[in-house]
């Protein structure tokens, strides 16, 4: 079971997506309520109505905790407008990044706080089926999920009628599994609908014409619990929190030298406390940098670590928030090899729809084996920047557009380490063996 | 990724499906030309293509998901639950009974990395292939909740390990290990 990471003391952190995450039984629907539970949602069934509801997510400045950090109250505003017989919400819980458990965690400890959330999302767009779609593998989250579904159908609180007269609403929870990609929200709804997993052009956005053809509001599960707590609390009271333009909170998985785990931390807040989160490094052991976003994230070095985590800020700096997850890296870490095989995953992950996006991501890896491995060509910095832009330019979904990241940041912080390893032909971590035999034991 | 050929019926009315990497093709048509020849050929390759006696549980499991090509991925995994894999026999047979065309069902089922058209084996496993693959289907829909039974095998999910040449892509376990492997700064294996 992943750890939680209590907030450092003395900061004042508020505790919103976790706050019931350390309840004996979280399928307890009773104890839940004692809690806080549902309170949103009869808010906004009773109080708020639809564009009420729609109306205080947007004051409170929620942003899509998936990722991309899109607005939420825009994205439902998308939805509602449209004219159609049927319309869906979903949740994503699939939690793509296989190294980050906070999605898994959340639903596992708190499977209430994303029934209520998707639920107040479908009363506001005006969906009467309901989907949380869950990894195969996330078999702790699955089971409370299901049994929360079931608790709170029993009760009432979802089901006929449950958003007023005549509504109806139909949750269900749905295994997926089988690829990184499925993360991708047009990539989720191929899989719902059963078929192959390769992401939509947009626009058309899944607002418009998502899960068989209907308008489809796709949320990740933070972002859902967040709504939960908007409604039960009010939209002013969320934006007070962090920055102006990005507020509230978000999970974060650490990987620290002495302590990892999950930790819910304000958006704003600068890595540096994030990363402190995780004790200090062994004795003789530097930090060399920290690896921001998962697979596609950025390598950012100790220079940069007073950035404020959150979505613009991270982009500035090379590196984004993506999966929610931060890995301490310390001096035994090369970074051309870390690059390498981060870019590798990403090019092995890739759909292959998009040419670029498969061939240029597979030719990205092999320049990054040939720095590695002692064969590196003069020209290949400027051959990896190049690539590196046009795979950007012509990405159809953002996987193509971030996947190269670890390379471009990689190029931008540790420039020195790469021309270590193209023009002197050494690893300073001493991680690249190989080069060190095809230059004939280094030439320092 | 890998290239595919859709392969289709030989001299011999035996139906193949080809996919791999684009290397083997020369190996590959070198031994059609000897099929075409006239002379027989050996045929374990595609030994795994043998029509299952049995396609009732097939039958079962279309009858279940209303025969309906929005639910291919949960009929896959189901079929592959009953044989182990998904042999092409019934592959056929899901694409007249749902309509959806052998080609996007086989885009689907070689698109997911727990789906497989071979039986497992033993090196790709590292021990004995079972006897059929347990994958867990499990569709919890809480409102249709009573039939899921057919599906609720458990067992871990047998995905090919990352040795084994078929697997079309890593496994996240090996991406998982090159991870650690690279933050602990010890060298990579492969
Ligand atoms: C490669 C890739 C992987 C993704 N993985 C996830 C994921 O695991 N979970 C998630 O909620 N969103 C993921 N997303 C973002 C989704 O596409 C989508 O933006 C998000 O689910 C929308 O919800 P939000 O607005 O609440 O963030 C991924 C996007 C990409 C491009
Ligand atoms: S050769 Fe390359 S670009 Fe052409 S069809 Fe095949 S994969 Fe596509
Ligand atoms: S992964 Fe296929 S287009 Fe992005």
């Amino acid at each position: 079971m992943t750890d939680i990471l209590p907030a450092p003391r003395g900061s004042r952190w508020p505790s919103i997506l976790l706050a019931r995450a350390r309840a004996k039984d979280p399928t307890d629907l009773d104890a839940a309520i004692a809690h806080g539970a549902f309170v949103g949602l009869r808010a906004a069934v009773a109080d708020f109505g639809p564009a009420g509801t729609i109306a205080e997510v947007a004051m409170s400045g929620l942003r899509g905790r998936g990722g991309a950090g899109f607005p939420t109250a825009d994205k439902w505003r998308a939805a509602a407008v449209l004219d159609a017989p049927r319309r869906y919400v979903v949740a994503n819980g699939y939690g793509s990044d296989p190294a980050v458990m906070s999605d898994r965690t959340l639903m596992a400890r708190d499977p209430f706080s994303v029934v209520e959330g998707l639920a107040i999302a479908a009363l506001a767009v005006g969906a009467s089926e309901a989907i949380i779609a869950v990894r195969a593998d996330a078999t702790e989250a699955v089971a409370g999920l299901t049994a929360a579904v079931a608790a709170a159908e029993d009760a009432g609180l979802i089901g006929p009628d449950s958003l007023g007269p005549g509504s109806d609403l139909a949750m269900r929870v749905e295994t997926v599994q089988g690829a990184y990609m499925l993360g991708e929200e047009t990539v989720l709804l191929k899989a719902l609908e059963g078929k192959r997993g390769q992401p939509e052009q947009r626009p058309p956005h899944p607002t418009e014409r998502g899960l068989f053809g209907a308008p489809t509001v796709v949320q990740n599960v933070q972002t859902l619990a967040s709504v939960a707590w908007i409604l039960a609390n009010g939209g002013r009271k969320y934006a007070a929190i962090g920055p102006l333009d990005s507020p509230g909170t978000t999970l974060v998985h650490l990987r620290g030298p002495k302590r990892s785990g999950v930790a819910e931390v304000p958006l704003g807040t600068p890595l540096r406390s994030i990363v402190e989160l995780g004790g200090e490094l062994a004795a003789g052991r530097t930090l060399k940098g920290v690896l921001v976003g998962g697979p596609s994230g950025g390598i950012l070095p100790p220079e940069v670590l007073d950035v404020a985590y959150g979505y613009s800020t991270l982009r500035e700096v090379g590196a984004h928030v993506g999966s929610g997850s931060v890995i301490v890296i310390d001096d035994r870490t090369c970074i051309v090899d870390l690059a390498r095989l981060l870019t590798r995953f990403c090019a092995d992950e890739a759909c292959g729809k998009t040419i670029p996006c498969r061939i240029g991501l597979r030719r990205l890896t092999e320049i990054g084996d040939r720095v590695a491995t002692g064969r590196p060509r003069p020209t290949d910095l400027a051959l990896m920047t190049d690539l590196a832009h046009d795979i950007t330019e012509s990405g159809l979904c953002d996987h193509e557009r971030l996947a190269t990241l670890p390379y471009l940041s990689g190029m931008r912080y540790f420039r020195s380490e790469l021309d270590d390893h193209i023009l002197r032909s050494s690893c300073p971590a001493g991680v690249c063996h190989p080069i060190a035999v095809a230059a004939g034991a280094g030439a320092h | 990724i890998e290239c595919i050929d859709m392969g289709g019926t030989d001299t011999k009315g035996r139906y193949h499906v080809h996919w791999g990497a684009a290397e083997t093709y020369g190996e590959r048509r070198e031994e059609s030309a000897l099929r075409r020849s006239g002379r027989t050929v050996p045929d374990e390759a595609y030994a795994h293509f043998a029509r299952p006696d049995d396609l009732s549980a097939v039958d079962e499991i279309l009858d279940e998901y209303d025969r309906d090509p929005g639910n291919m991925l949960r009929i896959l995994e189901a079929t592959q639950a009953r044989y182990g894999h998904l042999p092409v026999a019934a592959l056929k047979r899901i694409s007249h009974a749902t309509g959806a065309w052998y080609a996007m069902i086989y885009g689907t089922a070689s698109y997911y990395r727990h789906l497989r058209f071979e039986p497992p084996t033993e090196d790709a496993l590292g021990a004995p292939a079972p006897a059929a693959s347990p994958e867990p289907a499990t569709s919890t829909r809480a409102r249709r909740a009573p039939t899921r039974t057919s599906a609720a095998v458990s067992a871990p999910p047998a995905s090919p390990a990352p040795t084994d040449p078929r697997a079309r892509r890593p496994t996240e376990g090996a991406y998982l290990a090159d991870l650690d492997r690279a933050l602990g700064g010890s060298a990579r294996r492969r």
